[in-house]
């Protein structure tokens, strides 16, 4: 039977032809999809196995803590440190430290944004006489490094202490990932000033914080973080937690000399600051950060981070169990 | 050759058919593309190195800070100038508050002293991108117990430090240490700035209808959004008074509508109910104005004329009464 051309109906046979037809390019363009699909992501150049960061802590110390009042700083932290058996219960002969500081702003010392270099300085030498083969002093700051290093007096007062300042560059870091953790995976750490490193002493100042609530020894390893880190700052409390989840250290030490009380963490007057005159070192960073929490004026439920690092076995919210060391440096 | 008799279809549906495949081409293409691409270490994808400020000609805008520098100091470092990406690579976890509040661009630079390069300043300007924005960071600051400086009509100075807000721009200079020299500069750069940038016609009129008499110096304040955690409760300027030695929160929002401005009136009151708030008997004369009681402190909101006004927190009755009498007095005065 004839058909007219321009009748575009179709029969049986052809229907089932075409279908055919249109069966098998779906088919094969499915099986070319699923030869070139690859479920893992390619490795690039770079290392593409996470890192973690070691622990550092010392066992026999775990929980130790003590709170030592007065207005002179290289006087409190020795204090502080002596009622914790001394710097040599931490640093061992040999032993190569890192100095975590917070050099987050090219600030001056006096707004206290900063970890504050006499402060430093006197931690240094302490390493070095306990017999520390090297003090490294590093931080990846918000700021650009060299302007963080240099104005906030940091640089100078770690190479006048016979420290040794490493500034984050690229290849110090590496892809990290923090066990158990949900937002630290995968995620570029300063490695580099980990390397071979034995003990690792945080050292930051007590601050507000306008998101985060209060800056203190645990938000201080924000500073091991590269990579577009802000973006943390949508879960900060969490990311808060797993910075202490990520870092086990051997000893914080958190300057209440001055607290930045409002507008920080870069603060900017003299007006935001207010003489508080308490040095607390230990070794439950939680339990230090909680305590600071006090000079603020607020109570360590303001700060949910700190119950969430509790929670993840990184210390505890109640330091006054403890059984910190009081010392009056007045 | 083609059968004869095969049915052909239309010049459109080839048309179609063939985009169609385009679309297809394109689409797998780009799959391919993804699939093998990889993002390293660096990006912004994969959390790398944040990108780098800018020290393009940008920074040499209407108000960057180079075009106002004061005799005696010269460029310590360059400018460098952040948007809203980049602001926390400068101010960390402050830049929310800025994010929050409309920010546009901070342009910064350092500058020292010639006689004495240890002494040094900065300078942040901050575009808000409006005069409410900039008022409202301004005042959010605000240290406590500081006097008002001359420089500008919105100007205070710290011990080491000078906040102006002045049109669309919010602007910081802050010293080192405590020199007057760096001081007496601080306040030429912001006199230079304020004569050098035009602040617009536009006023924030609420700062004029607070009553002036028991009103604490430098307390209004602006914020932007869900004041009092009342929801679409924004734009909310705040005022304290002083009366009888307490303190009364006083407000005012100025609305797009009166009934908008009634409505946040009653939302406002409401919200305080499901907390244990309770509405008590009132005589106040402010038409609208119900006052409510909660955990001991008196709250009250009213609409008039396209303002919402009220009070948020005073320790009696009579207090909150008088002062949304104030309020309602001066709103009069002003018109709708």
């Amino acid at each position: 039977m004839s058909q007219d051309p321009r009748d575009s109906s179709l029969n049986r046979r052809e229907f089932l032809a075409r279908a055919a037809k249109a069966a098998s390019a779906a088919a094969v363009a499915c099986a070319g999809a699923y030869w070139v699909y690859d479920s893992v992501a390619p490795e690039g150049t770079e290392k593409a196995r996470p890192a973690e960061v070691s622990d550092y802590s010392i066992p026999s110390l775990r929980g130790r803590m003590s709170i030592v009042t007065g207005a002179y700083r290289t006087q409190t932290v020795r204090r502080a440190l002596e009622a914790l058996g001394g710097i040599a219960a931490f640093v061992a002969k040999g032993d190569r430290v890192l100095l975590k500081v917070n050099a987050a702003f090219a600030a001056p010392p006096a707004l206290s944004a900063t970890t504050n270099p006499e402060l430093l300085a006197e931690v240094a030498r302490l390493c070095r006489a306990a017999g520390a083969a090297s003090v490294i002093v590093s931080d990846n700051p918000i700021n650009d490094p060299a302007s963080c290093f240099a104005l906030s007096g940091i640089e100078q007062a770690a190479r006048g202490a016979g420290a040794k300042v490493v500034l984050p560059s690229e290849r110090l870091f590496a892809p990290t990932t923090v066990k158990g953790a949900r937002l630290l995976r995968d995620w570029p750490v300063l490695q580099g000033a980990l390397a071979g490193v034995d003990k690792v002493i945080g050292i930051a100042p007590v601050k507000h914080h306008q998101h985060a609530g209060a800056s203190m020894t645990m938000k201080n390893w924000y500073g091991l973080l590269g990579g577009r880190r802000n973006t943390l700052h949508q879960d900060i409390n969490t990311t808060i937690a797993e910075l202490a989840m990520m870092v086990r250290p051997t000893l914080v030490i958190l300057d209440g000399t001055t607290a930045m009380m409002r507008n920080g963490p870069t603060g900017g007057s003299l007006d935001d600051l207010a003489a508080t005159h308490t040095m607390i070192a230990g070794t439950d960073q939680v339990a230090v950060d909680a305590f600071g929490a006090t000079l603020l004026g607020k109570s360590p439920a303001d700060l949910p981070y700190l119950a969430m690092a509790a929670a993840a076995g990184c210390g505890t919210v109640d330091y006054a169990s403890l059984n910190p060391i009081k010392v009056d440096a007045f | 050759m083609a059968r004869p008799d095969a049915p052909r279809g239309s010049t459109t549906q080839s048309l179609v058919g063939l985009l169609i495949l385009f679309v297809l081409a394109g689409i797998a293409a780009t799959m391919v593309a993804r699939q093998f691409a990889y993002v390293p270490i660096g990006s912004p994808q994969a959390g790398g190195a944040p990108p780098a400020p800018t020290t393009s000609p940008v920074v040499l805008a209407e108000a960057a800070p180079g075009r106002f520098i004061p005799q005696g100091l010269v460029e310590m470092t360059p400018a460098e100038s952040f948007g809203p990406d980049t602001l926390s690579d400068k101010i960390d976890g402050r830049a929310e508050l800025y994010l929050g509040a409309g920010f546009v661009m901070l342009r910064c630079q350092r500058f020292a002293d010639t006689l004495d390069r240890n002494q040094w300043m900065e300078v942040f300007v901050y575009d808000m991108g409006s005069p409410e924005n900039a008022y409202g960071v301004f005042s959010q600051q605000r240290r406590p117990d500081v006097k008002d400086s001359d420089v500008a009509q919105q100007a205070y100075a710290t011990r080491n430090s000078l906040h102006v807000a002045h049109g669309k721009y919010y602007v910081e200079a802050v010293q080192t240490g405590q020199s007057p020299r760096m001081a007496e500069a601080m306040a030429a750069f912001a006199r230079k700035f304020v004569a050098g940038v035009q602040a617009g016609e536009r006023k924030l009129a609420e700062l004029d209808v607070f009553p002036q008499a028991n009103l604490q110096a430098g307390s209004i304040s602006r914020a932007t959004e869900d004041q009092f955690g009342v929801e679409g409760l924004d734009n909310v300027y705040t005022a304290i008074y002083v009366i009888g030695g307490k303190q009364v929160t006083a407000f005012l929002s100025r609305r797009k509508s009166a009934q908008e401005a009634v409505e946040l009136a009653r939302a406002y009151q409401d919200y305080f109910l499901p907390f244990g708030g309770k509405v008590v008997a009132s005589d106040s004369p402010v038409k609208g104005a119900k006052i409510v009681e909660i955990d001991g402190t008196y709250k009250c909101a009213f609409g008039q004329g396209s303002y919402l006004a009220g009070v948020h927190e005073a320790a009696d009755r009579a207090t909150t009464e008088a002062v949304a009498a104030l309020l309602s007095e001066k709103l009069a005065e002003v018109g709708p």
